[in-house]
């Protein structure tokens, strides 16, 4: 017979929950609902990596757009990205098979999303189906710095057009390509009235394009260049102004965005390589004597800048291993401080350094810091950090965007506020040992628990034995220091007579039989 | 042709890679192209004559998902998710703070369709305690109860007062959800209600007690209750009053329609002793019937899914495990899920290598639907996610992986 627990009807069960300051939900559940079901795991201690002055603090993940993520183009300049996303017609529970690689799509919808991440809210800017008819592509989009808008190139096949030539798929009808300007205060995206130009080259820290051309009746399209059109992130685009003959974009603009540098084609006896820069106002050009280091485009400045954090985002393999003997190799990625960006903020940038090679073995690198490394996710796959270091992005095992908040906090507020919760922690560990410690004594009329193995005695009355371990070490870190054993009735002075000790952060915890606790600093 | 025009739109992309200084590139995990990353097999698990083939995981909902009900028969599993304003937890032990700031959801899953509707949602703030008193599954049923108390609270956290210096009463409810139509009929109840959810029944007793006395020893032997029953469909039945002081235990027998009730007393002095006596109470028709001894009740619903998933081929199990990096030696615990064959009597089946698969590195509330179509399990950051599972014979299975069973 189960004779009912309180013998009281709910609320005073709730109320005193409350009167505790006990979760009352995760209580109620985790002694219902959850018996199939154990307490999940969000109450974890809180993520974070200390790189040097700075500290990362990492936020729950947030699913941004289930499979099949296809590209992934964060704004340079603010808390938005842009993500190419195809849906295959798959049936749901479908078996498991490889990922269609191959392109064109053809079976589902294809979409571009914005993603607001203070407004943590993914919306559909564009999309079209592509079936067996009609196939879709989609080129990674591209921001227009400081504008709030991207440019995207969309491509539509035919697939069962009139075939010229055959049936071989070489002969399939040309592509109709478009560009589509988007804009993130509009959430809308409206298609280009010009052309698509073969190359396009996303100004550095200025928002604009430049598209280069080849001539209209040119085969070989490797070599041949014949012009270039400056694209305004309002759509706007400037008439063709010719490019030198035999010139070739490098696909970058001088440091201040005024000119495009191009390789000039070598003369005749001539072993180095020369260049030019164009100006993008006017076309006039400029010889150049080598190749400007600070050519850039703004994927690369932006790419340079999430180099320039403090931290970066590694995927790599590690092993997993249970009690049970099972092995099991997975893609973790973690979060890390950044070697090549340990200057202080502030300092003048300096040229990049390379990485250390995280595929070394541990005894080749510089020892890693615990607190300088955190997981982000076991099984995964690293993509990027936003520019701003906003922000953490992964593919899950199955595809789906995951995009995990990170917020900066200066390292001294970091370890004070870690230390004084490490603290907190042992406080409230020492109390629960205290309580349990109590709860036997009543149970055993009134005699305490036996000096040795109080621990493995008294778990039944504690809800994990974690509580026995110093938090900041993980250790073991609990001593109970009475004789044991003996009645609880012939202790004259429960109040000042002390229980045990429970080691903490600079300290310890002190528990005496009455059950209070008090905190006492290293000497 | 088309060769080319796939060139044309990814000259730019090429071009950009190419200017990239080296360093950049090595240690910047920037893809044009996003390939999700899949196992490079299929996972199958061989369990006797059948072999499991491991589908690709998909997200259910989330964070935070708190608690997992897979439905006793179909593809359904109750969900209880606390959405949190501000996704950002630094520091603390959020599993100890009290959820102050979202919204509470009670949602459906349907694993054929992967789809996942909220069926009920509160907002919870500061000032406000919601308490999930008991959720579970009607008995063979499609229906699932959840029994929810909601409190005001003061500014101090505590239980708030009018000014009389009494506790300003809450609200007490249970949500029918129903898993065919999606939708959550709501039934107010009482703070002097139970609800008793039947193992052999698809229905529920709700049992309302009147103490007469608020403290002191007469409080047991001085009740006054009484039941009703509440059926799937959400009606409930009359007033079935019990003997004063029989509300002690309330327990389902086998028999449908039957509880089990126990008043106690004590023994004339000088023993003066605690005794109890057993009554089989019939709902139907509110006759009580003495019994001569401890009845046997009912197992209850834990126990007897625990039974039917014990003489299941295969099992979802958690471990602790441990995470190390290949490249820095830095080890992280975790919570390894894995999906194993059921051992035989005596077996031990951790030695053999191709008794498991391994599910997730790390997850937790894991849970196996009955029909064993998928595992479910949340993840670190308390997002649900479903892993479907695919049962063919051991011949066919290779024949549609291409590779023999085995993890």
């Amino acid at each position: 017979m189960r004779i009912r627990n309180a013998g009281e009807p709910w609320w005073r069960v709730y109320i005193a929950a409350a009167t505790v300051g006990v979760a009352l939900l995760g209580a109620a559940v985790a002694s219902s609902a959850a018996r199939q079901t154990p307490p999940m795991s969000v109450g974890r201690a809180a993520r974070a990596v200390v790189a040097g002055a700075e500290t990362f603090l990492l936020g729950e993940a947030q699913a941004l757009a289930g499979p099949r993520i296809r590209a992934v183009s964060p704004m340079p300049d603010g808390p938005y990205a842009l993500i190419v996303r195809e849906i295959p017609d798959e049936p749901q529970g479908a078996l498991p098979e490889e990922a269609s690689g191959g392109r064109p799509f053809h079976n589902g919808e294809v979409q571009v999303l914005l993603w607001n991440r203070r407004t943590q809210r993914v919306s559909v800017m564009w999309r079209k189906r592509a079936d067996a008819r009609t196939a879709v592509y989609v080129d990674i989009p591209e921001w227009f710095p400081g504008s709030g808008t991207a440019l995207l190139g969309i491509g539509t096949q035919r697939l069962d057009g009139p075939s010229p030539g055959g049936n071989s798929s070489e002969d399939l009808p040309e592509p109709e390509t478009a560009y589509y300007v988007v804009n993130v205060r509009s959430t809308a995206a409206t298609r280009l009235p010009i052309p698509v130009a073969r190359l396009r080259i996303m100004a550095p820290d200025q928002p604009f394009a430049v598209l280069c051309d080849s001539p209209p009746d040119s085969e070989d399209g490797n070599t041949a260049w014949s012009s270039f059109r400056v694209l305004g992130a309002d759509g706007s685009v400037s008439s063709p102004l010719p490019l030198p003959e035999g010139a070739s974009p490098i696909g970058a603009l001088t440091a201040d965005a005024s000119a495009l540098v191009v390789r000039l084609p070598r003369k005749p006896g001539e072993r180095s390589l020369r260049y030019a820069a164009v100006r993008v106002s006017d076309g006039a050009v400029t010889a150049l004597d080598k190749l400007p280091e600070n050519a850039s485009n703004a994927k690369q400045a932006m790419l340079q800048s999430i180099a320039d954090l403090p931290v970066r985002l590694v995927g790599r393999p590690a092993t997993l291993t249970d009690g049970s003997g099972a092995r099991e190799t997975v893609h973790a990625v973690w979060l890390e401080r950044n070697d090549a960006s340990s200057q202080p903020a502030g300092a003048p940038p300096t040229p990049t350094q390379p990485p250390p090679d995280t595929t070394k073995p541990v005894s080749d690198r510089a020892p890693v810091r615990r607190d300088e490394l955190t997981l982000v996710t076991p099984d995964g796959e690293a993509l990027m950090l936003t520019p701003d270091g906003g922000a953490a992005l992964y593919l899950n095992r199955d595809g789906t965007l995951m995009a995990v908040p990170l917020e900066r906090m200066e390292t001294g507020a970091f370890l004070t506020a870690r230390r004084e919760a490490q603290k907190a922690q042992t406080l409230q560990n020492a109390k629960q040992i205290a309580l349990g410690v109590l709860m036997y004594t009543m149970d055993y009329d009134e005699v305490l628990p036996p000096a040795t193995g109080v621990e493995g005695i008294i778990a039944p009355y504690l809800r994990s034995s974690d509580v026995f371990n110093n938090p900041t070490t993980g250790a073991p870190g609990f001593r109970f220091v009475l004789p044991g054993g003996g009645p609880m009735g012939k202790i004259e002075k429960p109040a000042a007579t002390v229980l045990g000790y429970l080691e903490g952060p600079g300290g310890r915890a002190v528990i005496y039989v009455d059950g209070h606790v008090t905190w006492e600093d290293a000497k | 042709m088309r060769r080319r025009s796939s060139a044309v739109l990814g000259t730019t992309t090429a071009c950009c890679l190419l200017l990239l200084p080296p360093p950049i590139r090595a240690h910047t995990d920037y893809r044009q192209v996003a390939e999700p990353p899949r196992p490079a097999a299929t996972r199958t698990l061989a369990a006797d004559r059948e072999t499991f083939v491991i589908g690709a995981p998909a997200e259910v909902t989330g964070p935070r998902v708190h608690s997992v009900l897979p439905a006793p028969r179909g593809p359904h599993a109750l969900l209880l998710r606390e959405v949190p304003r501000n996704r950002l937890s630094p520091g603390g032990q959020p599993e100890q703070q009290r959820f102050t700031d979202g919204e509470f959801q009670v949602l459906l899953w349907n694993g054929r369709t992967g789809r996942t509707s909220v069926v009920w949602r509160r907002r919870v703030d500061a000032r406000t305690s919601l308490s999930v008193l008991e959720a579970q599954w009607l008995s063979d049923s499609d229906t699932a109860a959840v029994q929810l108390a909601l409190a005001p609270l003061g500014e101090d956290g505590t239980p708030l007062k009018g000014p009389d210096g009494e506790m300003v009463p809450g609200e007490f409810l249970v949500l029918l959800v129903g898993a065919r139509g999606g939708t959550a009929r709501s039934l107010p109840l009482t703070d002097q209600d139970v609800v008793h959810f039947s193992p052999v029944q698809p229905l529920a007793v709700i049992e309302r007690t009147v103490p007469t006395t608020a403290e002191g020893a007469a409080y047991f032997e001085e009740m006054e209750s009484s039941l009703r029953v509440l059926r799937e469909d959400g009606t409930t039945g009359p007033e079935v009053p019990l003997p004063k002081g029989a509300a002690l235990s309330l327990e389902f027998s086998e028999t449908p329609d039957t509880v089990f009730v126990a008043k106690r007393e004590r023994t004339p002095p000088p023993q003066n002793r605690r005794r109890y006596i057993h009554f089989s109470l019939d709902l139907k028709n509110g006759a009580l019937t003495p019994l001569p001894g401890e009845p046997k009740a009912a197992k209850a619903a834990q126990e007897r899914q625990a039974a039917h998933l014990a003489q299941q081929p295969i099992r979802l199990r958690a471990s602790d495990g441990m995470l190390q990096d290949d490249a820095t030696g830095v080890r992280e615990p975790l919570r390894a899920v894995w999906l194993e064959r059921q051992p035989h009597p005596g077996e031990d089946a951790g030695a053999a290598t191709d008794a498991r698969v391994l599910i997730v590195p790390d997850g937790e509330g894991v849970a196996l639907l009955p029909d064993l179509s998928a595992a479910l399990y949340l993840t670190r950051d308390g997002v649900l996610r479903a892993v479907p599972i695919f049962r063919k014979p051991a011949g066919a299975a290779t024949a549609v992986t291409g590779a023999p069973s085995g993890g």
